[in-house]
């Protein structure tokens, strides 16, 4: 009686525990979960979630994503609480240079593998090092610069190879009637990027690689005749363009009239993710190569170079389910639902076949993406924050009034003589 | 008549323990009367501190946080129409801003201490220090607005700040509205959890009860084996016991009252987040009217959502913002009289102790010590 009384108690205890065990292994958190801060909300984080869906399907770990407007903002108060997200997406190595001096970011050394690495295109891994000798981040998505778009329903693709070649293209269009360039200065809370776009690109074309890496590591002056040229140049850009109209108008709204009759302008100087607001909103939807198309920023110097910028992961929190994470954005796999979800997400990863873009367009920038001769990353960017800042109202100032240039170089340059040598960060234009 | 039981009792040898089964008896009524009395006390306690302990958080942190948050918003909203106002009528080359715009500035920044101070949700206080960062962001863009008055750079500076804290996806609303949503869920937490389950509802009862059928039953059994007609104190502790229980019932009420406060405030929460406030209607209107006059004429215009955001804003009238505005006050209002309501009669907690104490240490004693005493030293 007493050895059956044991063997049911035993029986008992045993079950407990067996169903314990099950409930601990059913819970949907049993792999854990990893919290992840960005920028993109909207299409960019339906688009985005995808890519985390699949991540969560393959791991079970669970993503906790948090989109917002305010990134750089949010990311700074969670760190003063002491409450980092495990990994937070940037699109600016200059501000996360600042965290990694300050021994907030973690080396992604034994992370992404070496044939992940060599994966990417070969300027990449460089940013991804932040100018030090291991990885910090993984760019997740990245957007092609220095082009210049047009409406082929308009106008046939314009035969520019220069600087001087695109001013005439412009005062063509000037003479009968047309108003050349689409610009608009206009993105709360950072207003002013488009013209910094400008200017760099300027600075890129027409006086090389080289005096561009001088200037975005710090290391040439604001006052220099070739950074003056650069914006007296564009001077010339916004004086057709209105700087009125560019002041007030939205950055996602100033392409729009190109696709009007007759078009309220018909050049415009954007970013590949130009493409995404080009099409939204629209009862008729755009197609790319009719009605939309690019052509290279001309170059007098350092032809075929592009400006690039990208969205980079970095861990903040290392955890085996951050690091799992970090490990699967790197992956061809990850990166190749970016662009076939639309949103103009394009991979660097030399493993992601060009056929999973949507389009020829995108297709055509992804082989320039990886054909380019050079690639510079954004100068803004690479910044300390305190001179991109000031790079972007100074922006704003000139288009109010050109005449302070000079008054406004000097100002930038005593805000570059302020920043520590440290802060600033130094990346070689490449491939 | 003689009684039987003093007769007994007189006969009696000495030994501590009850002999007879009416002994034991009485001991076993008298124990489960104290201890079913204790429960009983302990449970009214329970529901009351329950009920009250809630009203008193409610009203004194959560939901104060709440209107705290929307008072906030309501003075960004208002020191942006101001700040607007100044600059259409060209007091701003003067005065900057203005004095109102600043004031209800420093308004909404107090407010955001005090939810801070309040704040009883989880990411409440990261929510604030990041609103604060956002705040410093929209008072910036206005003081370059103000620094470049009269010039197209100026309106920019001031489209962009009004754009930070109107826009669909403004990171300023976005937060409040993040922020507001949190304190709702610890208030409607806080309110779920003091309200009576049937099962909480039957702990409370069924103690009750159980007192009230011991206290019949002992009174039968002293009829039949004493042949008293009725024992005054256990009459007494059973008057009482009904005293008690619907004093206790009041926490019922207040739950109710409470939970119509909740739903009051959560209509408050609802037309807040719906409806677009007066000010914000007047203020809107006023930049409407400002980026016309800037944007007409100017060669390329200022794009397709400037010129939605004025073709809407010059149509809309604010009529309906100003019932909105009235109805939350007067929501307002509703929420602090149920909030009152729900909290009047706290003050009766302290006297719960009081009829458990009387029945406890007094009535059941008094009721039924003599007899155990009669028994005491009988044999069986």
């Amino acid at each position: 009686m007493m050895r059956t009384r044991r063997r049911a108690s035993s029986l008992f205890i045993v079950a407990i525990l067996t169903n314990a065990i099950l409930a601990a292994c059913s819970t949907p958190d049993s792999a854990g979960s990893v919290s992840v801060l960005g920028s993109w909300t909207d299409g960019e984080q339906q688009s985005f979630e995808k890519v985390l869906k699949q991540f969560t399907l393959d791991t079970g770990v669970q993503v906790k994503y948090q989109g917002t407007r305010a990134v750089d903002e949010e990311l700074a108060s969670e760190m003063q609480n002491g409450t980092p997200p495990d990994i937070a997406i940037l699109s600016n190595p200059g501000g996360l240079r600042q965290y990694l001096n300050s021994n907030k970011l973690h080396s992604l050394d034994d992370v992404t593998e070496k044939p992940e690495r060599d994966a990417y295109i070969k300027q990449w891994p460089e940013v991804q090092r932040l100018g030090t000798g291991s990885p910090y981040g993984v760019v997740v998505k990245v957007s092609l610069k220095s082009l210049i778009w047009y409406n082929p329903r308009q106008r046939p693709a314009p035969e520019v190879r220069t600087w001087d070649q695109l001013v005439t293209l412009g005062e063509t269009i000037a003479r009968t009637g047309g108003r050349p360039w689409c610009m608009g200065m206009g993105s709360t809370p950072i207003s002013g990027w488009p013209g910094t776009d400008w200017i760099e690109d300027i600075l890129l074309h027409q006086f090389g690689t080289g005096i561009y890496q001088q200037w975005a590591s710090g290391k040439l002056s604001w006052t220099s005749e070739q950074v003056k040229k650069a914006w007296r140049e564009w001077g010339t850009i916004t004086a057709s363009a209105g700087s009125r109209s560019a002041l007030l108008t939205d950055w996602t709204d100033a392409g729009r009239p190109m696709f009007t009759n007759p078009p309220g302008c018909y050049l415009d100087h954007q970013a590949s993710f130009i493409m995404a607001s080009y099409q939204n909103g629209r009862k008729d939807k755009l197609k790319p190569g009719a009605d939309f198309d690019f052509f290279p920023f001309p170059a007098d110097a350092a032809a075929g170079a592009f400006k690039v910028s990208g969205d980079m992961a970095t861990m903040f929190n290392d955890t085996p389910q951050a690091r799992q994470l970090i490990k699967y954005l790197a992956t061809a796999e990850a990166q190749a639902i970016w662009p076939h979800s639309g949103g103009g997400g394009l991979s660097v990863n030399k493993k992601v076949n060009h056929d999973v873009y949507p389009d020829s367009v995108s297709k055509k920038i992804a082989d320039t993406l990886t054909n380019a001769t050079t690639l510079c990353y954004d100068a803004a960017d690479l910044m300390p924050t305190t001179m991109r800042d000031a790079f972007r109202h100074a922006v704003l100032e000139y288009l109010s009034d050109p005449n302070q240039l000079d008054q406004l170089l000097d100002e930038l340059d005593k805000v570059r003589l302020g920043i520590a040598p440290a802060e600033w960060l130094t990346m070689r234009c490449g491939h | 008549m003689a009684d039987p039981v003093t007769a007994d009792a007189v006969a009696a040898p000495p030994p501590t323990a009850p002999k007879t089964t009416t002994g034991k008896t009485l001991w076993v009524l008298c124990a489960l009367l104290l201890v079913t009395t204790m429960v009983v006390g302990g449970m009214c306690w329970w529901v009351f501190q329950r009920v009250y302990g809630t009203v008193d958080t409610v009203r004194d942190t959560t939901a104060p946080a709440i209107l705290d948050v929307l008072a906030a918003r309501d003075a960004l909203v208002k020191a942006d129409s101001a700040a607007v106002d100044n600059f259409r009528s060209g007091e701003v080359t003067l005065s900057g801003p203005g004095l109102e715009y600043q004031h209800q500035l420093t308004f909404a920044s107090q407010r955001l201490v005090q939810v801070a101070e309040r704040n009883a949700a989880g990411r409440g206080s990261q929510r604030i220090q990041l609103l604060e960062a956002l705040l410093e962001n929209y008072s910036g863009l206005v003081g370059q607005a103000g620094a470049h008055a009269g010039t197209p750079l100026g309106t920019a500076d001031l489209w962009s700040a009004s754009h930070l804290l109107h826009a669909g996806d403004s990171p300023i609303l976005t937060e409040l509205n993040n922020l507001v949503g949190d304190q709702t869920r610890v208030l409607n937490d806080h309110i779920a959890a003091s309200s009576m389950t049937a099962e909480n509802l039957l702990q409370w009862v069924v103690p009750i009860v159980l007192l009230f059928v011991l206290l019949v039953v002992t009174q039968v059994f002293l009829r039949r084996r004493f042949r008293r007609a009725v024992n005054p104190w256990l009459l007494l502790a059973t008057v009482v016991l009904v005293g008690l229980s619907i004093v206790t019932s009041l926490a019922v009420v207040s739950q109710h009252r409470l939970e119509s406060s909740r739903d009051t405030l959560n209509e408050v929460v609802r037309l807040w987040r719906d409806q677009p406030s007066a000010a914000d209607v007047r203020g809107q209107q006023a930049l409407s009217e400002l980026m016309e006059s800037e944007c007409t004429g100017v060669n390329g215009g200022c794009g397709p959502t400037v010129d939605q955001f004025v073709s809407h804003h010059k149509s809309a009238g604010n009529t309906t913002a100003e019932i909105s505005d009235e109805r939350v006050a007067k929501r307002v209002g509703d929420f602090n009289n149920r909030i009152y309501d729900a909290g009047e009669n706290a003050s009766w907690k302290y006297f719960i102790p009081i009829p458990a104490g009387l029945i406890f240490f007094m009535f059941i004693p008094l009721g039924l010590w003599p007899r155990i005493e009669e028994y005491r030293y009988r044999p069986r």
